[in-house]
This record gives C-alpha cells, sequence and structure tokens, in this order.
C-alpha cells in the first residue's frame, strides 16, 4: 500500500515544492482550456517525461489508469443525457432515441481526458518524490510548520500498520463467528467494527510515537535545523521554466490550429 | 544559531508568522500527543478516501451527474472528525489536507486535484470553526463546517469540471444541495457517530473530546 | 543511583514503572498532565525545573513498541531527528549518526529504510537515536517484549556491554529476568499504587522480600525459585545464587544434592509422557505447506510466491497443550491460521476429529476451534464487555442486548463475567479494560463456546506475573476438562512450565516435534534454531557437564521431583 520508494532520475533529483507547484499550474491550465486536444497532447507529454526524466515504464504508468476507462463512460453518458446543448443542437446520430450531440461527445471527451492528464501527473510526481524530501521542501521552502510536517510524517509511516491491521481484524472477527453482512444497511456496521479498533489501535500508538519524539526534544526549542536541507537549485528553476514554456507553446500552438478552446469566454 | 540552521529571510519569516497567528494556525498551543493524533487519524480517514474513492470509481459511476453528488460527503471526514476529537485551530484544514494526500499516494483517479479538493473542503470546515473561534466544534459548528466543507466542494468541482460550459444551472444546483445534505450525514453524523464511539474506548482521554467527561474504569 | 549502575526496575502492571520513566525524562510534570509530587534530580539538573531539551541530553528514553518510536522513514534521519532538535550543526550530526550506528553493532545501516528492519535492528535504531544525544541514563521500558528469543539475548548483550563501559546509567524496566541477572546491580521494586517497596541488591531482593514480591505480583528468576523450593524441601543450597551460572554452583555445592539427581534422574518419566500414552487425537494436520498469492490485495510483493510454510505436521492429543515456537517470520501465526481455517492451506490437509476443516466449513469450525489474537482489540466486535460474551452465544445479543439470550445463556455470562472479575465492568468499553483484563476477556469469549481446541498467540505479552499466571489457569481449567491448547509464544520459561509437547518451525519448515525436555537438551539445535533454552534448562545443563547429571529438568517441578526431600529416601 505504501508507495515503492522512487528510484533516483532527473525528476527525483528536482526539489519536490518546484516540482508540485509545475504540477499545480498544467492543471490548471488545463482546467482553463475546453477541448479534447489539449489535454490528450499534454497526457502524452506526460507519458513521454515520466519514461524518459523519471524513469517509468509506460505500462507502469498507464496500468494505474485503466479504472478510469468506466469514469470516461460514465462521463459520457452524463453528456448525452444532461448536456445543456443537447436540446439546441443537431444531432450527429440517433441510438434508437438517443440524440447524440457534437458538443456532448465534445465535452465528454475534454472532461475525461482532463481527468487522464489530472491522474497521470500526479502519479509521475508522487513516483518521483521521496516523501520525506517532499516533508522537508514544504517545511523549507513553502515554511510549513515542522511541528505540523514531522507529526504528519510520523502518522504516514502508520499507513503499512493500517493495512495489516485491517487484515488480522478481518481474520479475527472470522473466527469470532462474524458473518459479513452485504448491502448498505450493513455497510455502517461494518466500517463500525473495523474502524473502531484500527482508529483506537492509532491513536494510541500515536500517542506512543508523540512521547518518544518528546523526549527526544521535539519542539522544546524555538526552532530546529537540519541534516540535509532542501535547496532551490537554478536547475528546478530552468525545470519549471521549461514546462511553462512547452505548455504555453502547445497551447498557443493549438490555438493557432483553431483546436485549442478556452473554458472561459 | 548554529551552522545549517533554519535560515531564510527573517523578516518576512517573522510576517508570515505573524500572518499566520493572526488566524490562529501556529500549532502553538497543540500538544505533540494531539500533533501525532491528529496525523494518524487523518492517514486513516485518507485510507477510507481511498476505499471510497476505490466504489466511486466503480459501483457509483453507475449514478450519473448530478446525482452522484449524494455521496460525496464521505469525503468531509477528515476536516470534520480530526476537529471534532482534537478541538484545536487548523484541525480541519490539516485533517482533510493530509487525509486528501494520502488517498492521491495511494493512486485515485483525480490525483493532484485530491489535494486541491482537500485544501479547499479543509478550509471550508475551518472557516466555519474559526467564526466559532474555535471554541466550538460540536453540533451547529460541526454541521455547519459539514455544510460549508461540502458547499466550498461543489463549488471547486464545478470550476474545475467546467460544469458550468456543460450543465444548466439547475442540474448544478441540484448537484450543490445533494452535496450539501450528503456532507451533512456522511460527513458530518458519520464524524459525530466515529468519535463519540472512539471516546469511549477511552483511548482518546486526555484530549478535548473526553475532557470533562468521567473517565470509565 | 550512582554513575554506571545499572538498575533494574520490577513491578506489577500498573504500579507507575512507566510514569516512573517519563518522570526520569522530565516529560512529566512539563508535558504530561497529573499531580506530581518529590524531586527527580539528573546530573544535578532537577527535572521540573530544567527545560526538556537539556534534560533529553541527560536521559534517553527507548520503549517496548519498536514501531511506535519512529518518526521518520530511514536510519539516518531518526538518528538526526534528536540531534536536529538540538539544532545541532549538520556536520556534527553526521558524525553522531556514524558513532552511534557503530555503537550498537549497526554500523552500514544508514540508508535502510526503517519499515526494512526486523523488531531487533529496530530497537538498535532505537538505542542508536538516543544514544546519539549523548545521554547519561538510558531507560529503557521493557525493550525486548516485543522481540524473539534470539532477538531479545542479543539485545541484553549490547545493553551489558553499554553498560560494562561505565559511561551511562542504566534503567530497565523487563519481565525477561534470568538473562538480566547476571549484570544487574540493584533492584528497584514498586507495588500497585506506585509505593517503593524494595530497592537493594537483586539477591537481597529475591530472598529476603521474595514473598513481598511475589505477592506484589512481580516476576522473579526461575533460579531463586528453584533455590527456594529445594531449601524448603530440605537441601541445603550455599549462597544466594540469582543467575545461571552462580546457580549451577551452588548446586553443585549443595551436599548430597548431586549424587541425588545422579540417580533419580536416570530412570524418571517427565510429566509429559504420562499423558501421552492415553493420546486421543483431536487435531491432526498433514505435511501442511501455504504459498502466499502473487499480487493478493494488500501482500508485500516480496510475499508473493514466496513459500511461508512447507510440510508442516501436527497431532494435537485430547487434554494437551502445545507450544507452537520459532524466530519471528518463521511461519507460527500462519500455520495457526491454517488450523483455524482463516487460510486454507495450498498443499496438505487439516483434520478436527477425523474431518477435514474445510468439508466442515467456516461456522462448524468456530464452533469447535478458537482463535485468541495476538491483539485482544482485534478480535472485539461489541461495545460492552457483556456484549462480546454475549456475542459468542448470539451474535444478535452481542449486537442489541442480553434481552435476546435465554436465561441459561444469561446465567453463563453471568458466571463468565463474575470469574473474570468484570462483573462491575459489564457496561464498560472492552477496549478500556487493563491488558491482563482484556485478554481474560478475549480467551473467556473463545471458552464460553464450549469449543475443544484453543489457540493461543502470545498469551502473556505484556503481563506482569499474577496476570499471566491467572490467564495460565485458565487455559490449565480448560484442558481438565478435556480441551486441547496450541500456544505460540516467545517465553521460553512458559513452555519449559506448561507445555507437554513442543513444534519448533524455522523459516516455514518444522525442526523439531516433541516434548519440550528432548528439544532443549540440545543445545546446538536450540542455538540453530534461534531460540533461547530457558533458565532452568541452562542449570540442568551445565549441572551435566560439571556433575554428570542427566539432563533435561526444566522446571521446578522436574527437579524437585529427581532431587525429593533430603534425608527422605537415602537410604
Amino acid at each position: 500500500m505504501t508507495p515503492p520508494a522512487p528510484a533516483p532520475s532527473y525528476l527525483y533529483r528536482r526539489n519536490p515544492s518546484i516540482k508540485l507547484l509545475a504540477v499545480v499550474l498544467v492543471a490548471l491550465t488545463l482546467t482553463f482550456i475546453f477541448d479534447p486536444a489539449t489535454p490528450a497532447v499534454l497526457f502524452c507529454l506526460t507519458l513521454l517525461v515520466g519514461r524518459l526524466l523519471a524513469g517509468l515504464s509506460l505500462w507502469s504508468q498507464v496500468k494505474p489508469l485503466w479504472v478510469f476507462v468506466l469514469a470516461g463512460v460514465a462521463i459520457l453518458l452524463a453528456n448525452i443525457f444532461f448536456n445543456k446543448e443537447n436540446a439546441v443542437s443537431p444531432a450527429l446520430v440517433y441510438i434508437g432515441s438517443l440524440k447524440i450531440t457534437a458538443p456532448a461527445l465534445w465535452a465528454a471527451g475534454t472532461l475525461w481526458l482532463r481527468l487522464m492528464a489530472f491522474a497521470l501527473l500526479s502519479l509521475v510526481f508522487v513516483k518521483s518524490t521521496e516523501p520525506q524530501h517532499l516533508v522537508l521542501s514544504l517545511v523549507h521552502q513553502l515554511r510549513l510548520n515542522y511541528r505540523v510536517a514531522y507529526s504528519t510524517l510520523a502518522g504516514y509511516r502508520m499507513l503499512p500498520l493500517f493495512q495489516s491491521d485491517y487484515q488480522t481484524i478481518r481474520a479475527a472477527h472470522r473466527v469470532r463467528g462474524v458473518k459479513e453482512g452485504n448491502g448498505w444497511l450493513r455497510l455502517w456496521s461494518r466500517t463500525r467494527r473495523y474502524a473502531i479498533p484500527l482508529l483506537a489501535g492509532a491513536v494510541r500508538k500515536a500517542g506512543r510515537i508523540a512521547v518518544a519524539m518528546d523526549a527526544r526534544a521535539f519542539g522544546a526549542l524555538p526552532s530546529r535545523t537540519y541534516r540535509e536541507r532542501m535547496v532551490v537549485q537554478p536547475a528546478d528553476w530552468v525545470f519549471l521554466a521549461l514546462v511553462l514554456l512547452v505548455v504555453a507553446a502547445i497551447t498557443a500552438a493549438l490555438w493557432l490550429a483553431g483546436v485549442a478552446r478556452f473554458a472561459v469566454g | 544559531m548554529s551552522g545549517g540552521g533554519s535560515g531564510g529571510p527573517a523578516s518576512s519569516r517573522d510576517s508570515a508568522v505573524r500572518a499566520g497567528r493572526r488566524l490562529g494556525l501556529t500549532f502553538k498551543d497543540w500538544s505533540t500527543r494531539e500533533l501525532v493524533i491528529a496525523a494518524a487519524l487523518s492517514v486513516a480517514v485518507g485510507v477510507i478516501f481511498w476505499g471510497w474513492g476505490l466504489l466511486w470509481s466503480s459501483v457509483l459511476q453507475t449514478i450519473p451527474f448530478p446525482f452522484h453528488y449524494a455521496f460525496v460527503g464521505i469525503w468531509m471526514v477528515g476536516g470534520l472528525l480530526v476537529p471534532y476529537i482534537v478541538r484545536r485551530p487548523g484541525a480541519a484544514l490539516m485533517g482533510e489536507t493530509v487525509a486528501a494526500f494520502v488517498s492521491m499516494a495511494l493512486g485515485n483517479q483525480w490525483g493532484v486535484l485530491t489535494m486541491a479538493s482537500g485544501i479547499i473542503q479543509g478550509m471550508g470546515a475551518e472557516v466555519v470553526f474559526a467564526a466559532f473561534r474555535w471554541k466550538r466544534f460540536t453540533g451547529v459548528a460541526l454541521y455547519g463546517a459539514a455544510a460549508l466543507a461540502g458547499g466550498f466542494s461543489i463549488l471547486l468541482d464545478t470550476f474545475v469540471y467546467s460544469y458550468y460550459a456543460m450543465y444548466s444551472w439547475g442540474s448544478i444546483g441540484i448537484a450543490a444541495i445533494l452535496c450539501i445534505v450528503g456532507s451533512l450525514i456522511l460527513g458530518g453524523a458519520v464524524s459525530q457517530l466515529l468519535g463519540g464511539a472512539l471516546a469511549r474506548t477511552g483511548v482518546l482521554s486526555g484530549l478535548a473530546i473526553s475532557k470533562g467527561k468521567v473517565k470509565k474504569i | 543511583m550512582a554513575p554506571g549502575e545499572t538498575v533494574l526496575v520490577l513491578g506489577p502492571s500498573g504500579s507507575g514503572k512507566s510514569t516512573l520513566t517519563l518522570c526520569l525524562d522530565g516529560l512529566i510534570p512539563q508535558l504530561v498532565e497529573g499531580e506530581y509530587g518529590g524531586r527527580v534530580a539528573i546530573a544535578g539538573l532537577v527535572v521540573d525545573e530544567s527545560p526538556v531539551h537539556v534534560l533529553a541530553q541527560q536521559a534517553g528514553l527507548v520503549f517496548q513498541d519498536p514501531d511506535a518510536q519512529f518518526c521518520t522513514l530511514t536510519v539516518e534521519d531518526e538518528i538526526a531527528f534528536g540531534l536536529e532538535n538540538l539544532c545541532l550543526p549538520s556536520a556534527d550530526i553526521e558524525n553522531a549518526i556514524d558513532e552511534a550506528l557503530l555503537s550498537v553493532g549497526l554500523a552500514g545501516y544508514r540508508k535502510r529504510h526503517l519499515a526494512t528492519l526486523s523488531g531487533g535492528e529496530k530497537q538498535r535504531v532505537a538505542i542508536a537515536a538516543v544514544l546519539a544525544m549523548g545521554p547519561r541514563v538510558l531507560v529503557l521500558d521493557e525493550p525486548s517484549a516485543n522481540l524473539d528469543p534470539q532477538a531479545t539475548s542479543d539485545l541484553f548483550a549490547l545493553l551489558r556491554s553499554l553498560a560494562a563501559d561505565g559511561r551511562h546509567t542504566m534503567v530497565i524496566i523487563e519481565h525477561k529476568l534470568d538473562e538480566l541477572m547476571e549484570w544487574v546491580d540493584t533492584v528497584l521494586v514498586l507495588e500497585a499504587g506506585g509505593r517503593l517497596l524494595y530497592r537493594g541488591s537483586p539477591s537481597e531482593a529475591f530472598y529476603r522480600r521474595g514473598d513481598a514480591l511475589a505477592e506484589a505480583g512481580v516476576w522473579r528468576p526461575q533460579t531463586v525459585e528453584l533455590v527456594k523450593a529445594l531449601r524448603e524441601a530440605g537441601w541445603d543450597v550455599p549462597g544466594d545464587p540469582v543467575d545461571v551460572g552462580t546457580t549451577i554452583a551452588s548446586l553443585a555445592a549443595t551436599p548430597g544434592l548431586m549424587e541425588r539427581l545422579r540417580m533419580r534422574t536416570a530412570g524418571s518419566v517427565s510429566p509429559g509422557d504420562g499423558r501421552a500414552k492415553t493420546r486421543e487425537v483431536v487435531m491432526e494436520a498433514t505435511a501442511v505447506s501455504y504459498r502466499y498469492r502473487g499480487g493478493r490485495a494488500g501482500s508485500v510483493a516480496s510475499d508473493a510466491g514466496r513459500n511461508a510454510l512447507t510440510d508442516v505436521s501436527l497431532t494435537l492429543a485430547r487434554g494437551e497443550l502445545l507450544a507452537l515456537i520459532g524466530p519471528n517470520g518463521a511461519g507460527k501465526s500462519t500455520f495457526a491460521s491454517l488450523i483455524t481455517g482463516v487460510l486454507e492451506p495450498s498443499r496438505g490437509k487439516v483434520f478436527l476429529g477425523g474431518r477435514d476443516i474445510v468439508d466442515l466449513g467456516p461456522s462448524a469450525l468456530s464452533e469447535r476451534v478458537g482463535y485468541v489474537f495476538q491483539n485482544p482489540e482485534h478480535q472485539f466486535v461489541a461495545d460492552t464487555v457483556l456484549g462480546e460474551l454475549a456475542f459468542s452465544l448470539s451474535p444478535k445479543a452481542g449486537r442489541k442486548g442480553v434481552r435476546h439470550l435465554n436465561s441459561q445463556q444469561r446465567s453463563l455470562v453471568e458466571w463468565w463475567l463474575d470469574r473474570l472479575g468484570l462483573l462491575p465492568l459489564a457496561e464498560a468499553s472492552p477496549f478500556a479494560l487493563s491488558q491482563g483484563q482484556k485478554r481474560r476477556l478475549s480467551v473467556a469469549a473463545m471458552l464460553i463456546r464450549g469449543q475443544s481446541v484453543l489457540v493461543l498467540d502470545e498469551p502473556t505479552l505484556g503481563q506482569d506475573e499474577s496476570q499471566a499466571f491467572r490467564l495460565m489457569e485458565m487455559t490449565q481449567e480448560f484442558r481438565s476438562s478435556g480441551g486441547s491448547v496450541i500456544m505460540i509464544t516467545h517465553d521460553m520459561r512458559l513452555v519449559g512450565e506448561y507445555a507437554d509437547s513442543l513444534l519448533v518451525l524455522v523459516a516455514g519448515r518444522s525442526v523439531y516435534s516433541g516434548t519440550p525436555e528432548g528439544f532443549f537438551s540440545r543445545p546446538e539445535m536450540v542455538e540453530a534454531s534461534g531460540l533461547a533454552t530457558p533458565a532452568l534448562g541452562r542449570v540442568s545443563a551445565g549441572l551435566r557437564l560439571s556433575s554428570g547429571i542427566p539432563d533435561g529438568l526444566l522446571t521446578v517441578g522436574a527437579f524437585l521431583s529427581s532431587a525429593g526431600r533430603n534425608g527422605s529416601g537415602a537410604s
């Protein structure tokens, strides 16, 4: 469940905050663009970046995304039924009595590809970033409170514990003769039956970790030093500038070619 | 300050700290225990977020817009359960953001967008708790926070997913109502019930939720 | 406490041992709320007046749960954490990390991820992390509680060497006394309520104050119990030995004892064999194997396709107590899961009363075989103590209340509550009970269903002597009514005292199956299995070497029945 430690690569060496900023800026650009082509191009570009600059195989990038095909179908259906342009647009084709319009397909494609691009961007970010580096960078560059940062890291370490505890609890309850009920009504009682021992165990463990941290003078002084400081190197700024430049160039080119459309206006 | 110490221009740092203090989010009055417990709870909630995301990406996809917004409420739990238990300034923002990060790191459909949702929803809840000067975390405050978190959530989605370009304002309105009502039930009520059940186990002794109550045994 | 002294703190659960450790570091009263009185001073610093960061450099704390004291992801970051908090410059930190790792024998572990370490290695990292801060006092709160026997003795060897260089005063809270007795200077005993009962040398504590200690529910070394029992039987054991070495010497010097043991043990029958004659097999496992399926949701990648268990067989007789032992990760819990139907073997079969458990089906199986997990909380399904017991009789009653039980069931539940001493807490949350109460409740929730086989996973973990004794009493009673018990444990003392037979697993394979005496009289096999011989087994082995007595005396009872009363049969 915990993502495996990322391998060193060009992207791995970039400052996590700068990398995060790049991802956010690209995502923000996409939310203002309303055509399927731009997200599709950026999706492919991200695949390439992931392959060449983060050393991720294409398959390892695409495989986690297959579940979102279903989301695409749902978006398509929602648009076929509910898109407000359906009433005023001519039909491309009729499936039975269902009227399929160009704006519906256009919107569904845009939205689905936008989602896929978001998902892939984050995937490449997560797979090329060491959690510890991200936390340190948030403290050093984005001035996140260090007590919050380290506490969160301590909490994050418990992730595998939740998984193993969940499996143990499931087995333990089965031994006691608990029958797993199905259906929405049972969902709550089941959630609670798992959640309480899981959360109680987590809270207890968290309390012990906190004592161990306090015992090592955590937060006892107004500031602290760092063995390793996350710094922003010129190469990081170059990376960010390149990302922005490429995205701007692609958007502009597609707009000039008459493909790109903007969402507002 | 010793070598390798935390640097940075002192003036900008001080002004940032002052601004934070005005907002009450310096985490000064949090004990380490509260911080780590809040983090652990947030991470656990993040796993729930992730699991709900899987359910969403499969089963719940059969329900089209705007009706699936009735099920968004679970994703408010981080910004409600954590402040309901710890009752400190910043708990809602921290809880929801950390939970969103965890569900993103585990891999979901929305990627970095999850973080945006987390921060926005957390802010929605935090704003309401702040309006109560962080003195009240139950009843009106809790459900108000749930409602505003849900409201912020649909606002963000309308923008990010360009709903305004696709759907009529009527159906977006239905989505908004469903989202807020869902947040009250799946977010607010679930947090209250879970928090209460957890408090009864005795593990939360010393935290705000258990203060003033007679400890069993 | 003097510089360089090693102090062992003993006391029953709830006597405030852990509270004391927090006081030593100034976390109480500075960060933890409560009432505080008296004075603690470290190196001349009074803890409630000195800042925590100054005290943190004086006293270092190590806790029992290896997973609950870290807050970063790698070894080097973890050791750096405390030093960074003290605002040390990074060059000094780098040096301190290397030095600390060297002193705990983990040089080369610097870049390792904490998640990849074993429990024993994690405890060493925890010690390194506090040593790096240069404390004068090292406080260890049950550091071996979660470790297997091999890791425990490695850890104790490390602590001993740290104590030997005289730079650190050491305060240790431990249950596993026999290993510590050789080098502990002082014993400090707390009684329930936190009052100091005794402070002084170990031999003084256990020989002059032994009864008071027993009354307080404090674990005592087995060697001491042996010497006392022999004295009561009229043997004139010289000295007051507390560790294995001196005990061997004292027993060898006891007039007449060695002659008697040589004579008597030759043809004696160990207590386990008598029961084995009337074996009525209850459960049988034939060459059971288990392989983790690749890609199973949640499986760690390295587990996929690995054999967790290979060709392990077992027969369990009516009334028998079988101990399942082996190092951590040897497959003990996997095996327990297979014979209780939690997992299904990839090869081999498990029979219960002659029927394949796969044919029996899960619900019929859970009526006959109980499995008490290591953490009792994982098994709680109801909101109240009463509900836990009621659930075992009727799941509906567990959820909705005892009114769904018939009068016979209701009186059964009440009888058990009374027996557990939990009547006043019937409506409390099971999570709010003490460690010992939780464990007894989870065992009772199994026994109340009238099962014939009970599997216990580390039943005495984290309990004091009287709690552990009460739990073992419950299982003994269950056995005398015909029940069979399989017990997973790291506590070799428990194995020596209670087990009829042993199944030893190493790396998923069975390396020994037979009587405990047969196993522990072969030290090379014990060593190779990564296990440890119980203290009395080591005494017995030592006497064999020095005085030629036959081997295999693992309990006080076995020694006594071999030695008899002095003067009674010396014709």
